[in-house]
């Protein structure tokens, strides 16, 4: 293990030293996506969401917040693959949202116990907390958690953010509560609504309504687009919508015929 | 009635106890305040933290029962730093002098010796070691600190000085007056020795730098640190510890003194680790460190201190992943507050709002992946919510019946007309975690979706017709 994290260290400085000078990267710009599950969706993003940059996730209207969170939290089981992440959710926002909740979390399929939460008072701390985890390559993810739309998030601010979380290969996912969209060194932004989850008597496994409306990702097949995705807990990761209906349908034909045995 | 009075009304022949209208009538012009016992205590609590710049063990003198009345310090090996006994009582007399106190002081082989000298007799007096029993010969009666009933009493038989008690046989003594005057009358001679309790911990390793010319600069106060930091790595290394507390005391020359403490998620010595914590800590200050006209002793301690096996640190600051995260943990901790850098913990308790805590992720207490092993289920759409709303708010619903799930109900002034509802899932209060209190009612949760396909947490609170009439309702999560 100590090998293999120090070999990971040297490659992440080498890689963070060419990306400084401006010369080309050795590494293949792919590796550093993690692929989301939806074959739509990871084709437009250029195959996969991009480990190395800001991605900003909006709630389509107020209602919405837990359903931007639930996306948000699903790019992080994604995007963390089993290491520590940081929530830094303002203080501000657990009261009007609600706070992060082990058991849902562990439902939800990530592992509470790699959650680090700072709940830091004012704008200021988050953004600045938010630095020091990007600049901390143990890291999974970092999820910031704003409180209406601190002018302290301005160009500057995301620039800072952005090259950290490019040196060190550490996302960051900034969860917004509304406002307006953020302007700045961004990789995407997505728009996220509740979308009815499947069945039409029980509440199944939850479903977003997204639209990316922001696509600089390397490779990107397409400015943007809408789709409709669920969250397999279990497999932790987004599925089309279409292929889960369609599964279950012929489940539920199967389920029909009578056994044959 | 009168508590306190200077010298000047002493003079004049007023005493304590006396009540205003006598002392009035003696002394027409006395000039009277409020007595503020709250006031006088964080006083003299304040001159002692400030006296902590001679020796880290400060404590404070007080008669049985009654507010201190003076600082007690222990100053076996630390005269030598101000040139010996001499120069540090006339030090000590001569600053607090200057920042308006009418002190006393004195040295002696005991905290009640030295106490009482510096009360009844006024120039400032050290007591060779060894001579206390003589030289305390002459003090009145009243220096053992005695209840003012024993000292008319001992004053009746016709003594008045702790040498006329001194010269009795002690039996008949402990007889009249009880053993514990003998042994005040010990303890103020030198004889028995009681140690001072200090007003503070007094932490296993000390450190400090004296300026014979206060220093303000922030630049010089840094090295200052830096150099602390590395005297105590020495320190620790020899040990084989590592501290998880580390305080700087800055004392000013004025009689201001301040704290500045930063705690860490592993034991530390490294002392470019401790500067960085320290300069984040200096640079988030709400009230910045204002060194006034300079600070002359800067004290750098560790109250808490782990085993830290002596494992070389790498030179370019980074030893694996872990103890990045570790870094970071210290560094959140440092800038925003411990306790707002959290590891969730799970609770054995079903009782939703319980099932969690959040606990300073500094600790040490590592959140366990198995903890959580009760939530997991990956066949199932998520039972919990991933945001909860604590407290539960009240929510206006409206239900077919009484004991049904919700058709339509109203948070925060928003309608959701419910489409689909599960449920319900009933929790009831736990009785053996509640004792001699009311149970509060049994509730019913329900996970319901709203037309948009928004996913919410409602329960039911009172089971209907058994617990109450009117059940309540309230929205406690919010599902992904």
């Amino acid at each position: 293990m100590p090998i293999a994290s120090s070999d990971l260290q040297s490659l992440r400085q080498s890689i963070s030293k060419i990306g400084r000078d401006g010369s080309a990267r050795p590494m293949d710009p792919v590796s550093k996506k993690m692929p989301i599950g939806h074959p739509a969706l990871d084709q437009v993003l250029g195959g996969g969401l991009a480990r190395d940059a800001l991605h900003e996730v909006v709630p389509q209207s107020p209602s919405d917040l837990a359903a931007a969170t639930g996306f948000a939290l699903g790019l992080i089981g994604r995007l963390a693959q089993g290491r520590d992440w940081v929530w830094i959710g303002e203080e501000m926002t657990r009261h009007e949202g609600g706070q992060a909740y082990g058991p849902g979390l562990k439902n939800f399929g990530l592992d509470p116990a790699r959650l680090l939460l700072v709940a830091p008072r004012v704008a200021e701390d988050g953004l600045k907390a938010a630095e020091d985890a990007l600049r901390c390559a143990a890291l999974g993810a970092v999820l910031l958690e704003p409180w209406g739309h601190p002018k302290q998030l301005d160009l500057v601010a995301l620039r800072r953010l952005s090259l950290a979380a490019e040196e060190n290969t550490v996302p960051l996912i900034i969860l917004r509560h509304g406002g307006q969209s953020l302007a700045g060194s961004l990789r995407t932004r997505w728009r996220v609504a509740a979308a009815p989850s499947q069945g039409r008597e029980s509440v199944g496994n939850p479903r977003f309504a997204l639209t990316l409306l922001l696509n600089r990702q390397a490779g990107a097949q397409g400015a943007g687009g809408s789709w409709t995705t669920e969250w397999s807990h279990g497999e932790r990761l987004f599925r089309p919508t279409d292929s889960v209906d369609h599964l279950s349908a012929s489940a539920d034909r199967q389920a029909e015929t009578p056994d044959a045995a | 009635m009168i508590v306190a009075l200077d010298r000047h009304a002493l003079a004049v022949g007023l005493s304590k106890g006396m009540t205003l209208a006598t002392a009035r009538a003696l002394c027409p012009a006395l000039d009277v305040a409020e007595s503020d016992t709250l006031a006088d205590r964080q006083l003299i609590e304040q001159v002692a933290s400030w006296m902590e710049r001679y020796t880290p063990c400060v404590g404070l003198i007080a008669a049985d029962g009654e507010p201190p009345e003076g600082v007690a310090l222990d100053i076996t090996g630390a005269a030598h730093l101000l040139g010996g006994e001499e120069s540090l009582l006339a030090d000590c007399l001569t600053r607090l002098r200057a920042q308006g106190f009418d002190a006393s002081a004195a040295i002696a082989g005991t905290a009640e010796c030295a106490a009482a000298f510096a009360r009844f007799k006024d120039e400032a007096i050290i007591i060779p070691a060894g001579t206390e029993p003589q030289a305390a010969a002459s003090l009145p009666i009243a220096a053992l600190g005695l209840s003012s009933s024993d000292v008319i009493a001992l004053a009746r038989l016709g003594l008045k000085t702790i040498d006329d008690l001194a010269s009795r046989p002690r039996a008949p003594l402990a007889a009249r007056f009880g053993r514990d005057l003998l042994a005040r009358l010990d303890r103020v001679r030198g004889v028995v020795e009681t140690p001072i309790t200090p007003r503070r911990f007094i932490p296993p390793f000390i450190t400090e730098r004296r300026f014979a010319e206060p220093i303000g600069h922030e630049h010089d106060i840094h090295r200052t640190i830096l150099t602390l930091a590395a005297d105590l790595a020495r320190m620790l290394e020899k040990q084989g510890q590592g501290g998880r507390r580390f305080e700087l005391a800055f004392f000013r020359a004025d009689g201001a003194m301040r704290r500045l403490g930063i705690e860490t998620a592993r034991p530390l010595r490294d002392p470019k680790g401790v500067m960085r914590l320290f300069r984040d800590r200096l640079d988030t200050l709400a009230d910045p460190l204002d060194p006034g006209f300079g600070f002359d002793v800067i004290r750098l301690s560790v109250p808490v201190a782990e085993i830290l096996d002596a494992h070389e640190p790498d030179f370019d600051g980074r030893t694996d992943l872990a103890e990045d995260l570790a870094a970071l943990i210290e560094k959140l901790g440092v800038r925003l507050h411990p306790s707002r850098v959290m590891r969730l913990h799970a609770e054995d308790t079903h009782l939703p709002e319980r099932a969690m805590r959040r606990l300073p992720a500094q600790d040490g207490n590592a959140a366990l992946a198995a903890e959580w092993d009760l939530w997991s289920d990956a066949d199932l759409p998520p039972l919990r919510p991933i945001r909860l709303i604590d407290p539960p708010e009240p929510v206006d619903v409206i239900a077919e019946v009484p004991e049904g799930p919700p058709i339509r109900f109203r948070w925060r002034r928003v309608f959701h007309v419910v489409v689909k509802a599960e449920g319900p899932e009933r929790l009831a209060p736990e009785w053996w975690r509640m004792t001699g209190q009311a149970l509060p009612p049994t509730r019913d949760y329900y996970r319901v979706e709203n037309e948009q396909g928004a996913r919410f947490w409602l329960f039911r609170a009172g089971l209907y017709e058994r617990e109450t009439h009117e059940p309540r309702w309230f929205i406690q999560g919010l599902f992904g």
